[in-house]
């Protein structure tokens, strides 16, 4: 195990623009809300730098991210669980 | 632990517990949850695009999307539990786009891509093809992640998603020499990121046992049992582990225990020449040092309309060893199914032990098979042939 190495996460206001779905808005402001395009520091607009590794910080938002349920292949991202405590575990089943 | 330490909370709808899980085959995820009875929900990064470089880890996140612990641990559990809720604007659930919507976005990327001559441009088009298209996308993922590497050759994240993209179409498109494409471009992630722990389990799983940490799915027999023992149907799995997926880690070489006698020492067995089965080998890893040991996938694909004649006995498959160098047992997890007939792909794994100085070479083997030409038609006794090439890393690289 290697300890994360912090990176810089964006604060918790967002800057979204009002009276559209926040994934429309990040898709408009050039940032895909899939996977491919987490996280948000590195977004496609800056296609040309090396992407930063998940280090989430404390006292700051959790990276956005979308990504399939195993289930369905359903898109799922962590923002439809707003509103709720969320423990997010990375693991495999081996 | 995690699991029945949060029941509770999740029953009185304290907390949402959402998993990740950093592996390529979601099934046997799906198997494991259905086994341990998780009622969460958990997705699926096969290319880690998070950029995990480890797992387990464990962040608590509060109502407004803030983390408050980025390694919770279980004595920490309850103050996490008892904080006041976030009253932040944005604690409401938003919905996450559709799968249409994604896979559009990851068309306009391809296009974006091509412009913008990036290879981090490149990545996120593959991966939005592979998170989000049909099966029949991972071609076009596959090359968005090849001309990513043609623009940054030592992409270390790039040489990753080659490899599960390869697998995939391994799995899910039948293609035959997928497999060693996937080991090779998982192989180059590692030496381009040797601290790498996801890459390094990448090849552990496939690899020797010399490497291995830990027996990677050899819960899954237990869990089927246990599935089936509560009157459930447990969840189908596309790839069957082989050999190397469930064996256990060993701390010192063990050889196989005697020699045997080759069963065609003169030749004399019709060769198939890869009209019926079609055999493929996969090394892993693919290039090593020498004095020491590499997994030997030997994977065998029967040909449109052809079938296994089971009715007989088992394929035998044998290796021409050359002074200096020792293989254990050839094992195999496709055990002979009880239908006369049948087409499944049979993998057979072994390992070799290299000698000290040992350089570049190709061994020769072979596997003796009883097959039928199509249902019921005639079946006949043929000899594959197949080669394994050895690439040695020395230390001058």
């Amino acid at each position: 195990m290697h300890p994360p190495r912090p990176l810089g996460g964006d604060r918790r206001s967002g800057g979204l623009r009002k009276g559209m779905p926040r994934w429309a808005a990040w898709i408009a402001t050039g940032c895909m809300l899939t996977a491919a395009c987490w996280p948000p520091l590195s977004p496609c607009t800056a296609a040309a730098e090396p992407r930063a590794q998940y280090a989430p910080r404390t006292e700051q938002q959790h990276p956005s991210l979308v990504l399939p349920r195993i289930d369905d292949g359903s898109p799922a991202s962590l923002e439809q669980w707003r509103g709720k405590k969320v423990l997010l575990i990375h693991f495999a089943s081996w | 632990m995690w699991h029945a330490r949060t029941k509770g909370a999740r029953q009185a709808g304290q907390l949402q517990v959402v998993g990740i899980i950093q592996e390529q085959h979601p099934d046997r995820c799906r198997l494991y949850a259905q086994w341990q009875q998780f009622d969460w929900p958990i997705l699926h990064d096969p290319i880690n695009a998070i950029g995990a470089r480890a797992v387990p880890m464990f962040v608590a996140i509060d109502e407004a999307g803030i983390v408050v612990d980025s390694v919770l641990s279980l004595d920490r559990l309850d103050a996490f539990l008892s904080r006041p809720p976030a009253t932040a604007e944005s604690a409401v659930g938003i919905r996450p786009p559709s799968r249409e919507q994604l896979y559009a976005q990851g068309e306009a990327m391809w296009d974006s891509a091509a412009a913008k001559k990036s290879a981090e441009a490149w990545m996120q088009a593959g991966d939005a093809l592979l998170l989000w298209g049909k099966p029949a996308d991972l071609d076009r993922a596959w090359v968005a992640y090849q001309r990513g590497l043609e623009l940054a050759p030592d992409h270390a994240p790039l040489q990753f998603r080659l490899g599960v993209a390869h697998r995939m179409r391994f799995d899910l498109l039948d293609d035959p020499d997928a497999f060693a494409q996937a080991a090779a471009a998982w192989n180059r992630a590692l030496e381009l990121d040797p601290n790498h722990y996801i890459y390094r389990r990448r090849i552990q799983q496939y690899g020797p046992r010399l490497m291995k940490p830990y027996p990677f799915y050899d819960w899954i027999q237990q869990a089927r049992a246990e599935i089936r023992a509560r009157g459930e149907t447990p969840v189908p799995l596309v790839a069957e582990p082989t050999g190397a997926e469930v064996a256990s880690p060993q701390t010192s070489w063990t050889a196989a225990p005697a020699a045997r006698e080759n069963p065609d020492p003169q030749g004399r067995i019709d060769r198939d020449g890869g009209t019926l089965v079609q055999a493929r080998v996969v090394v892993v890893p693919a290039t090593i040092p020498p004095g020491s040991t590499t997994r030997i996938h030997v994977i065998l694909r029967p040909k449109a309309g052809v079938f296994w004649n089971n009715e007989v006995d088992p394929p035998v498959v044998w290796i021409d060893l050359p002074a200096g160098w020792e293989a254990t047992e050839i094992e195999t997890s496709t055990p002979v199914p009880s239908q006369a007939e049948t087409r499944e792909v049979r993998s057979y794994d072994f390992e070799l032990k290299t000698p000290p100085a040992a350089t570049d070479r190709t061994l020769s083997g072979f596997a003796l098979i009883y097959i039928c030409e199509n249902r019921g038609g005639q079946c006949l006794f043929r000899r594959i042939d197949f080669e394994i090439p050895l690439r040695f890393v020395t230390a001058e690289k």
